[in-house]
C-alpha cells in the first residue's frame, strides 16, 4: 500500500534522548491509531495495555 | 499506487468508456489526454473525485444542475424504467494488485424526469452506493470499509492536491482555503496520528490520576482545580484559534481594499498607496527591532548592575591584589598544603627530619602559623584578579555602550515617528480627496486596520493567558503528586502518571518540531520551484509562507503581491505548491491536472512544460489539455516524459452529445 506512517516521525521517536519506555508507547500508540484511522471506538483498553507494558520497559530502564 | 484504468457508464457524456492507463516507463511518466473544450475533459476528472468521494468538485456552467446520468442514454430509456450510472476507477499497486473503487447511482424515469432511486440501508446522500474491491493474485476480496481504506490512500481532505482543475488552482492561496492548507500540512505529515496519541494519553493520564486512593482535602481541591484549568485552557485555545481566523479574514480584506485603491484610475493614488504600504511594513520593522533593542539593553543594564554598585569594593580587591603580587607575597612561597603535608611526613623534602620537638619543625610550624591570610587564597586570587580586570574594562566601558544602546533605540524612534508623519499626511490626503470611492475605500481601510490591530492585542493577551493556564496546570500537577507521594500505595499510581506525562512530553515535542520541519521544506520548495517557473526573475524575490500557513508573494518593492499576481503567475505559484505538497507528502497517489496552461501565454507555458515533470519526476501525471495549451511547442518539449497521448471525440446528437477517448 502507498501510504505509510511517516518516516520523519518514526525517525523522531529514534532520538537518543527519548528513553525505552516512553519510545515503545509512542510507537505502539501511533500505530494503533494508524491501523485503526483515528476512529477505534474501544481505545481505552489499547492504551491501558501499551501504558503497563511500556512501564515495566520504562522501569527495566530506570533499575 | 497508480490509475490503472476508469471504466464509465452512462456517466454525463460517457455512454460506455474503458480508458486504460499505462505504467511509467523509465522517465516517461505522462499521459496526455486531448480533447476540445466541453468535450469532457473535465468531466473525467470530475468521474474520478465522484467515485472516490462522492463528489464532483469541477463542476462547469453547462452540467451545472444537471443530473450525472448521460442525456442520450436517459432520453432512450421509456418511463418507469431504470438506468444506471457507474464510474469504476482500478488503481494497481505492487503491480499485482488491484483494488477496484466503484459507484453507482440508479435513476428512474418519471413523467420524463430522472429521480434518484435512494437505498437508505446503503446508499451516500446523492443516492449513490460506494464499494471496493481488492484483487490480490487470484482473488478478489470485497473491502469491509471501503472509506476507511480510501482515506488511508488519497485522504479525502488533501484529493485537491492530485486531482485539480487549472482554474481553481488560484483558489489555494485564497484566505479561506489557509485552514485547507492548514489542514494539508497536518495531513501529509500524519501530525493528526500524533493529536490523537497526545488526546486520547492526557485523557487516560487524567483517568489515572482520579484513581488515587486515601485522597486527602487538599488533593481533592488540586484536582479539582487541576480539571478546572483545563477546561479554561481548552476554551482559550478554541478562542485563539477563532480570532486567527478572524484576522486572517481581516488580512484578506485589508488587502483586497489596498488593491482596490491602487486600482483607482489615479495614479497618485496608486503610488501614495504602495509608499503608504512601504512605510508601514517599515514602521512594524523598526519596532521590531526597537523592541529587541531594549530588551537587550534592559539585559545588559541587570547584567553590568551588580559590577557598578560593587565598584568600590572591586577596585579595592583589586589594589590589594596587585599590592600583595608586588610585594612577592603572590604567587605564595610556600603552599599551605606543601607545609602541611612536610609535618604530616616528618621529613622535609631534603631529607631533614621534622620529628616532634625538633628545632626544625618548630620552624617550619612558624612558617605555617605566620602565612597571611591572603597567602592562604594564593591562585585563586590570582585568578580572580583576572575576572577583575574583566569586570572592570566592562564598567570603565558602561558608558559607551550604553551611549551606542540609546542611539541605536533612537535611531528607531527616529525612523518610525518619520515614517508615521507621513503615514499620517497621505493618509490625511486620502480623507480629503474629493474622489467619493477612496474616501469609501480609506474609511473601509482604517476600520480594517484598527480591528486588526485589536485583534493582534488580544491575540498575544489570549497567548499570555494560555501560557499562565499551563504553567498553573504543571504547577497543580506537581503539587498534586506531591500529595499523592504522601500515601505508599499511590506509589504506583504516581510512577504510571509521571511516566504518560513525560510521554505526552515527549510527543508534543515531536509534533511541534515536524510541523515546523514540514512547513520549512514546503516553504523552501515552492519557493524554488516558484523562482524556476517565473519568467519574470527579478519582479519577486521572495515566497514565504506564515505561521499561520499564509502564503505571500513578495515583490521587489518590498510589498506582498499575491493580490495583484497576473493569472498566470497565480498558477505558476499554486503549481510549484501542489508539487511541493506531492513530494513531501509522501503519498503515491497519481495525479490528474485539468488545463494546467489553459490561462498562461506562450513564454511562461513553454518554461512550465520544460520544468514541470522535474518536479514531478516518478509519479504517474494525467494531463487533460486543449489543442490550443497542447501546441506542437510543448509536445515537443514534454517528448521525453510522455508515454501516451489519448483524444477524446465528441459526437453531437440530438438526444444529448456522447464522447469516447481513443489511444492516438
Amino acid at each position: 500500500m502507498s501510504s505509510r506512517i511517516n518516516p520523519k516521525l518514526l525517525k523522531k521517536l529514534e532520538n537518543k534522548e527519548i528513553g525505552e519506555g516512553q519510545r515503545h508507547l509512542l510507537k505502539e500508540l501511533l500505530l494503533f491509531e494508524y491501523r485503526t484511522g483515528g476512529n477505534a471506538s474501544q481505545y481505552t483498553n489499547v492504551y491501558d495495555n501499551e501504558i503497563m507494558k511500556s512501564m515495566r520497559k520504562h522501569m527495566g530502564d530506570s533499575k | 499506487v497508480r490509475l490503472d484504468y476508469i471504466k464509465l457508464n452512462n456517466y454525463r457524456q460517457y455512454r460506455d468508456s474503458l480508458i486504460e492507463f499505462p505504467p511509467n516507463k523509465k522517465e516517461k511518466n505522462f499521459i496526455i489526454v486531448v480533447g476540445t473544450t466541453g468535450s469532457g475533459k473535465t468531466n473525467l476528472l470530475n468521474a474520478i473525485t465522484w467515485c472516490l468521494y462522492g463528489i464532483e468538485y469541477n463542476i462547469r456552467d453547462k452540467d451545472r444542475g444537471l443530473p450525472l446520468v448521460s442525456l442520450n442514454a436517459f432520453n432512450k430509456i421509456k418511463e418507469n424504467d431504470i438506468i444506471s450510472v457507474t464510474v469504476e476507477v482500478g488503481m494497481r499497486y505492487d503491480d499485482d494488485n488491484l483494488l477496484v473503487f466503484k459507484r453507482v447511482v440508479e435513476y428512474k424515469k418519471k413523467k420524463g424526469i430522472p429521480e434518484v432511486i435512494i437505498n437508505f440501508n446503503q446508499s451516500a446522500k446523492d443516492g449513490s452506493i460506494f464499494t471496493l474491491f481488492e484483487q490480490k493474485g487470484g482473488d478478489i476480496i470485497p473491502a469491509p470499509d471501503p472509506d476507511f481504506l480510501l482515506n488511508r490512500i488519497i485522504p479525502q481532505s488533501i484529493e485537491e492536491y492530485f486531482f485539480f482543475d487549472g482554474e481553481r488552482l488560484n483558489r489555494y492561496f485564497q484566505i479561506e482555503s489557509i485552514s485547507n492548507v492548514k489542514k494539508a500540512v497536518y495531513k501529509i505529515s500524519q501530525i493528526t496520528l500524533l493529536e490523537n496519541v497526545i488526546d486520547r494519553l492526557s485523557k487516560r493520564t487524567e483517568s489515572t490520576r482520579r484513581k488515587a486512593r486515601n485522597k486527602t482535602a487538599d488533593a481533592q481541591a488540586i484536582l479539582s482545580e487541576l480539571e478546572s484549568r483545563k477546561n479554561t485552557l481548552s476554551e482559550l485555545e478554541d478562542n485563539r484559534e477563532s480570532i486567527l481566523e478572524d484576522r486572517n479574514e481581516g488580512k484578506r480584506r485589508l488587502s483586497d481594499i489596498q488593491n482596490q485603491l491602487k486600482d483607482v484610475p489615479n495614479i497618485n493614488v496608486k503610488d501614495l498607496q504602495n509608499e503608504r504600504e512601504m512605510l508601514e511594513r517599515d514602521i512594524a520593522k523598526y519596532a521590531t527591532k526597537k523592541a529587541k533593542q531594549v530588551i537587550g539593553k534592559t539585559d545588559f543594564l541587570v547584567k553590568i548592575a551588580p559590577s557598578i554598585y560593587l565598584w568600590d569594593a572591586i577596585k579595592m580587591l583589586n589594589t590589594q591584589i596587585l599590592e600583595t603580587e608586588e610585594a612577592g607575597k603572590l604567587p605564595p612561597e610556600y603552599e599551605k598544603a606543601f607545609l602541611e603535608r612536610l609535618l604530616k611526613e616528618n621529613e622535609c623534602i631534603c631529607g631533614t627530619s621534622l620529628t616532634k620537638g625538633t628545632k626544625n619543625r618548630e620552624q617550619v610550624s612558624l612558617l605555617l602559623k605566620k602565612r597571611p591570610v591572603i597567602e592562604d587564597l594564593g591562585f585563586e586570587l590570582i585568578r580572580l584578579n583576572a575576572r577583575l580586570d574583566n569586570i572592570a574594562a566592562s564598567v570603565i566601558n558602561f558608558n559607551n555602550r550604553r551611549e551606542q544602546l540609546n542611539t541605536s533605540i533612537k535611531d528607531c524612534d527616529e525612523i518610525i515617528e518619520k515614517n508615521q508623519a507621513r503615514v499620517n499626511e497621505i493618509t490625511a490626503l486620502f480623507e480629503n480627496i474629493q474622489i467619493d470611492i477612496v474616501v469609501g475605500l480609506e474609511k473601509q481601510r482604517q476600520d480594517w486596520l484598527k480591528r486588526l490591530e485589536t485583534l493582534n492585542i488580544n491575540i498575544g493577551r489570549i497567548n499570555a493567558d494560555i501560557s499562565e493556564q499551563e504553567n498553573r496546570i504543571k504547577d497543580c500537577e506537581k503539587k498534586y503528586n506531591e500529595e499523592l507521594e504522601k500515601d505508599a500505595r499511590n506509589k504506583e499510581l504516581l510512577e504510571t502518571i509521571k511516566f504518560c506525562s513525560s510521554t505526552i512530553d515527549v510527543a508534543k515535542k515531536i509534533k511541534e518540531e515536524i510541523m515546523m520541519e514540514t512547513k520549512n521544506e514546503l516553504e523552501t520548495r515552492t519557493k524554488d520551484q516558484f523562482f524556476s517557473l517565473i519568467w519574470k526573475k527579478d519582479e519577486y524575490v521572495d515566497v514565504t509562507i506564515s505561521d499561520d500557513y499564509v502564503v505571500s508573494v513578495i515583490h521587489s518593492s518590498g510589498l506582498e503581491s499575491i493580490g495583484t499576481l497576473s493569472a498566470g503567475e497565480g498558477i505558476i505559484l499554486a503549481l510549484s505548491f501542489m508539487a511541493a505538497i506531492n513530494t513531501i507528502s509522501g503519498f503515491d497517489v497519481p495525479i490528474v491536472i485539468d488545463t494546467p496552461l489553459g490561462r498562461i501565454a506562450e513564454t511562461p507555458r513553454e518554461n512550465i512544460a520544460k520544468q514541470l515533470p522535474g518536479f514531478l519526476a516518478g509519479k504517474q501525471v494525467v494531463m487533460l489539455v486543449t489543442d490550443t495549451e497542447y501546441t506542437p511547442n510543448i509536445q515537443n518539449l514534454l517528448s521525453d516524459c510522455v508515454i501516451e497521448t489519448k483524444r477524446i471525440i465528441f459526437q453531437e446528437d440530438p438526444q444529448g452529445g456522447v464522447s469516447e477517448v481513443h489511444t492516438t
